[in-house]
């Protein structure tokens, strides 16, 4: 099943794709369009009724993403101000995920080429960090502390006004 | 190619390799979206995070996308630090720590901080703000010969000084305004 025509954004055709653990999804290829990998494989003529094979997605992520792509690719162009939001309101409940399924999302969405999805799962990693303590970032992203004692209090003394959360912040007169 | 599902937990169910877990360019990407506070204190959670929050290239990315305009002072203390300060907001977002101490900010100019009286009173030490690498100046071999004897005598204080670039050369240079006690003021350049 040959998908490279002219108009491919246009084509009902559907996408074939197969995940690191072997489950099968579909989408329209406008869909996978928003993938740089599956676009190419796609123009490539590699997309056939066995599917593209993704061997560093898992299924989880992968439902997640075709899911992403097939409501992105249906609100393409021409969207209304209600539209907009509407997609603005679906990026933002579908972002709410845990960290291990962000992360897969970050690793996924990289590795895909899905531009819309890595911005949106770097700028849900980046609120996640912001303004919190190294302790309570070890603990949000379950990462272990490799600093000794000693680092760690020279890398709290080299940037001591960073740590000074409690204070608001200095102002100019 | 391992799967990140495999790769990323080891048997306590903890995350470990490179950047906990996190492509080192989706956590570049992370952390430009931070503010220089953030950034900094991300410095202490493990070793991977500090490299790449210290990484010059980082640093220099992180200052392109927050462009000021900044203003930089010398902490109000006896310190080491430079504060630079978001003029819109009137913040802190960094501050650098030199080696050089009793310094004054003489001036910002070519994103380069001057600064001056240390460690000796002729010195000049140009600090870059996006990286924290500092130049000191304190030799005076290319004085003018017409004021050679003003440096022997060290009877000269700074008064002020300027910092120009070359555009032919991109070479900085300074212009040290020098103040003769009891006599008024001569422009030296080195």
């Amino acid at each position: 099943m040959a998908a490279a025509t002219d108009d491919a954004g246009d084509s009902n055709e559907m996408i074939r794709v197969v995940s690191s653990d072997g489950e099968h999804f579909e989408m329209p290829e406008a869909a996978a369009n928003l993938s740089l990998v599956l676009r190419h494989m796609i123009e490539d003529d590699c997309a056939d009724a066995a599917g593209i094979p993704l061997a560093v997605v898992a299924a989880k992520p992968l439902a997640k993403i075709v899911d992403y792509c097939t409501k992105h690719a249906a609100k393409s162009s021409g969207l209304t101000i209600e539209e907009a939001e509407e997609l603005k309101r679906f990026d933002a409940e579908f972002i709410e995920v845990d960290t291990d399924m962000l992360y897969d999302l970050l690793v996924a969405a990289d590795f895909m080429g899905v531009e819309g999805l890595s911005k949106l799962a770097v700028q849900r990693t980046a609120d996640l960090i912001k303004g919190k303590t190294p302790e309570q970032n070890r603990e949000t992203f379950g990462i272990v502390n490799d600093f000794t004692p000693e680092e760690e209090e020279e890398i709290c003394k080299e940037n001591e006004w960073a740590f000074q959360i409690t204070k608001p912040p200095s102002r100019l007169c | 190619m391992a799967s990140p599902e495999t790769s990323r937990r080891d048997e306590d169910g903890q995350r470990v390799g490179q950047s906990a877990g996190l492509p080192l360019d989706a956590l570049f990407e992370i952390l430009l979206r931070l503010p220089a506070r953030d950034i900094c204190r991300l410095r202490a959670v493990c070793r991977s995070w500090r490299a790449l929050a210290s990484d010059r290239l980082f640093i220099e990315a992180h200052a392109a996308r927050y462009p000021g305009p900044y203003l930089a002072d010398n902490g109000g203390d006896e310190s080491c630090g430079v504060n630079i300060i978001d003029l819109s907001s009137g913040d802190v977002v960094k501050r650098i720590h030199t080696g050089v101490r009793d310094f004054r900010v003489q001036r910002t100019r070519l994103d380069l901080v001057c600064l001056v009286e240390a460690p000796s009173p002729l010195a000049v030490t140009v600090l870059n703000p996006a990286t924290g690498a500092t130049a000191t100046c304190s030799s005076a071999k290319r004085i003018s010969e017409d004021y050679e004897h003003l440096v022997v005598s060290s009877y000269v204080t700074m008064d002020s000084c300027a910092l120009g670039k070359v555009p032919s050369t991109g070479e900085y240079k300074a212009f040290r305004f020098l103040q003769e006690k009891a006599r008024p003021s001569c422009p030296c350049l080195f």
